[in-house]
């Protein structure tokens, strides 16, 4: 009789630290997929500013060749100009994004993505700035008009 | 093909080139202008939309590397450096305004006209520039 009780007391106490042992297994493994989940978000983070920071690269390629459109017509610079102000509202939309990411750069958390999406705003702000000196701005400038007749007659 | 810049974009090139932060500008310049067909050098931003004599602003070693402003005359195939600036580093400046552009542009006729200009060539080495004055 007193095995047997002893043997059931024995058995819970198996049972509890069975319990607790299991128990705490799967919590370090939660916790561990809390961190891996962490670590995944971050190098999404990375991932989709990655390829955010290349398309507004390509952008920014893309309206500095702009510059080197021959046809000069009302319709193209309607176009341009309408272009030169989308542009600014995409800049400061990026701007605004950039701030969001405060928190993270101060962490240190993609330092090196989030710099390089700031010097990808930087390029697209001056691309776009050029094309408007050139199509716009500098048109309306005599002496600089008048010097580019004169380079062209060198 | 000859290369010609402005008495200025000699003393910034001095300026810089004695910063280690700006070590490799003057072999970048040598590959940017000197290894390249004379048409390839028609890229960047076109300041003035002209065919024949083009200014450029060009972005050299990326976004953060530097800015050079220069001119073309397509039929001599000449190249006139007018001015540079890094983006980063000591002497690193966002870019310069729309009237800077323009006073450069100006000084850079009177230069031609003057011939107050230096030739430009580089060292057996290639790591620097090798600035000989016109007049």
């Amino acid at each position: 009789m007193i095995v047997t009780i002893e043997r059931q007391k024995l058995d819970s106490v198996m049972n509890a630290i069975r319990a607790v042992s299991f128990s705490e297994k799967q919590e370090e493994k939660t916790e561990e997929e809390v961190i891996n989940s962490y670590l995944d978000s971050i190098n999404d983070f990375k991932n989709e500013l990655g390829n955010k920071n290349k398309k507004i690269n390509e952008i920014s390629d893309g309206i500095e060749a702009l510059t080197w459109l021959q046809n000069k017509d009302q319709e193209i610079l309607s176009q341009l100009n309408e272009l030169i102000v989308l542009a600014k509202d995409v800049h400061a939309t990026l701007i605004r994004k950039y701030i969001s990411f405060n928190n993270f750069r101060q962490s240190g958390i993609a330092k090196n993505e989030i710099t390089e999406f700031k010097q990808a705003i930087d390029f697209f702000k001056e691309s776009y700035s050029d094309l408007e000196c050139a199509f716009f701005t500098f048109p309306k400038n005599n002496d600089f008009v008048t010097a580019t007749k004169d380079f062209e007659k060198e | 093909m000859a290369v010609f810049c402005l008495e200025d974009f000699k003393l910034q090139i001095e300026q810089l080139s004695r910063k280690n932060a700006y070590r490799g500008i003057e072999s970048d310049l040598i590959s940017y202008f000197f290894d390249k067909p004379f048409e390839e050098l028609k890229s960047g931003a076109r300041l003035n939309l002209s065919e024949t004599a083009p200014y450029i602003k060009k972005r050299i070693d990326g976004s953060g590397g530097y800015r050079v402003y220069y001119l073309l005359i397509i039929k001599d195939q000449n190249i006139y450096l007018l001015f540079i600036h890094p983006k980063t580093g000591p002497f690193g400046s966002s870019n310069i305004t729309d009237e800077t552009k323009a006073e450069i542009y100006k000084e850079a006729l009177i230069a031609i006209n003057t011939n107050d200009l230096y030739r430009v060539t580089f060292s057996n080495d290639r790591k620097a520039l090798v600035f000989e004055k016109m007049k």
